[in-house]
């Protein structure tokens, strides 16, 4: 079994932090979470541990929101404090555009449903249809239309925010 | 599935199952089936091939919210981490333990002297009513054990006037044996808490809107029960405080429900175990954990809850298990 945990923690791991850092959007908490998952793997021993570590995985990422709006905090990789009025270094240019990058695909994936969200998270951590199924509850039939809905709605979402992005540099 | 296989008018693939097509998620013959359809309909390609673009730029846009290179810590160091956690756990439940042994040895002792009393004559026993009022116990540990033994209200005792002096200054604990069945002490208590279980450091009594406040309206505390009172130490920097909620059960004990960072929940409760016998504490579990730090060096403080209080580990773990402030 151990065994088996191992495999899977070294398989896995990189999609669950992926999957986490979708959600809390900080890469050191994503894998403080990550770890903690798999910790509790060990000592649960779950019969099907693949589905069992996403489903602990979205669980502790439900609570670090709710933990986070508890504590008045926002959990984004940006800080909502205005930039810094110096002209940034050229690393610190790409860092920037980086940042502004993942943010727009923050706002994007916010605009979706929970589910819409989850099931799309869920595909890209690489879980196959059936396990994202008994993760969400959904019938097996039915995660292709949430998906086809949630890809296309996040692409508009993120072509918005691209035109606007847009508009505004060359205002 | 293969109904826009049948006859009649041209029927297309819908899309979502050309989603489900490109994500491998179909079986062979399906496969099959749907590039024959396509091989023969310009239509559906079109849209196969548009969803296929679809889906190919969700991927990298999702990749452009990747992390950092993530690096995968030896899986020697997870399983290093989860002996420590239960080494952790196994510590109080044996000092849990030790503390209860130690306590129904006192209880036996206890009960032994008031029977040998009793036949002798040579005190206050059941068997010759005492005068007005005894001091059962000088010791701050023991009196804390007996007052919570026994209802807390002050008000039970004062009918009889027989409340005498504590002979120790710091005891808080007065008692009065001539109304108590043989057998039982009643103590009294004046506030939920006594030097027995002092808390080190600065401790705030609050009110229940206030620790609401300070708790972002998670008050652990056992559902139904009324609240004695309520203790918080701040804790440092954004951690979250400690919060202590004593709670009078319906034996009359006091129960305090205790939530705070592992470290020092799991301090008091040891602290405690060693001071009072015969008190008993739940299996801890997980609450929210804190964060702490900026972005970058960030430290996470595992907390727990528990349930501690003169009653039976059992009852304990019982009430544990109402809270619903947990991981």
């Amino acid at each position: 079994m151990t065994d088996e945990l191992e495999r899977l923690y070294k398989t896995t791991y990189t999609a669950v932090v992926r999957f986490l850092y979708r959600k809390v959007w900080d890469a050191d908490r994503a894998e403080d979470l990550a770890q903690e998952v798999f910790i509790r793997a060990m000592a649960h021993r779950p019969e099907k541990p693949r589905a069992w570590v996403f489903a602990v995985a979205a669980n502790l990422a439900r609570d670090e929101a709710r933990a986070a709006i508890r504590r008045r905090k926002h959990l984004t990789l940006l800080s909502s404090d205005p930039l810094p009025m110096s002209t940034p270094a050229p690393a610190a240019d790409e860092q920037m555009e980086t940042d502004e990058r993942k943010e727009h695909v923050n706002q994007a994936l916010a605009t979706l449903s929970d589910r819409d969200r989850e099931v799309l998270l869920l595909w890209d951590a690489g879980m196959s249809y059936p396990e994202i199924a008994e993760q969400t509850g959904l019938a097996v039939g039915a995660i292709g239309t949430t998906l086809a809905r949630a890809r296309k709605r996040l692409l508009d979402a993120y072509d918005r925010m691209d035109v606007d992005r847009t508009r505004a540099a060359h205002s | 599935m293969t109904e826009w296989m049948s006859t009649g008018p041209v029927r297309h693939i819908p899309e979502e199952e050309l989603h489900a097509y490109l994500d491998q998620a179909l079986s062979r013959s399906q496969c099959v089936e749907i590039e024959c359809h396509i091989s023969e309909c310009p239509a559906c390609e079109q849209v196969r091939n548009r969803a296929a673009a679809v889906r190919d730029r969700i991927t990298a846009v999702l990749a452009e919210a990747a992390p950092r290179k993530v690096r995968i810590p030896p899986f020697e160091q997870l399983v290093a981490r989860r002996q420590a956690i239960e080494q952790r756990r196994a510590t109080w439940i044996s000092q849990a333990r030790r503390g209860a042994l130690l306590a129904a040895g006192l209880a036996a002792a206890v009960g032994a002297g008031w029977w040998s009393r009793g036949v002798t004559g040579t005190g206050a026993g059941p068997a010759t009513p005492a005068a007005p009022s005894q001091i059962l116990s000088p010791r701050p540990t023991l009196a804390l054990a007996e007052r919570e033994a026994a209802p807390a209200t002050e008000t039970q005792a004062r009918p009889t006037g027989r409340v005498a002096p504590l002979s120790s200054e710091r005891s808080l604990v007065r008692v009065d044996r001539s109304t108590v069945p043989e057998g039982i002490v009643q103590v009294n208590a004046v506030a939920p808490d006594d030097e027995g279980l002092s808390f080190e450091g600065l401790w705030q009594t609050v009110d229940a809107q206030r620790a609401a406040a300070e708790t972002g309206g998670n008050l652990p505390r056992i559902e139904g029960l009324p609240i004695l009172e309520i203790q918080l130490q701040r804790g440092n920097g954004d951690e979250r405080p400690t919060v202590v909620v004593y709670q009078q059960h319906p034996s009359g004990k006091v129960i305090r429900t205790i939530e705070g960072p592992m470290e020092r929940v799991e301090e008091l409760v040891a602290r405690h175990s060693a001071k009072n016998l015969g008190l008993h504490a739940s299996q801890p579990d997980l609450t929210p954990p804190d964060y702490m730090g900026d972005a970058g060096a960030n430290r996470r403080v595992l907390r727990i809850v528990t349930v501690t209080g003169l009653l039976p580990a059992d009852s304990l773990n019982a009430l544990a298990k109402t809270i619903a402030l947990k991981e």
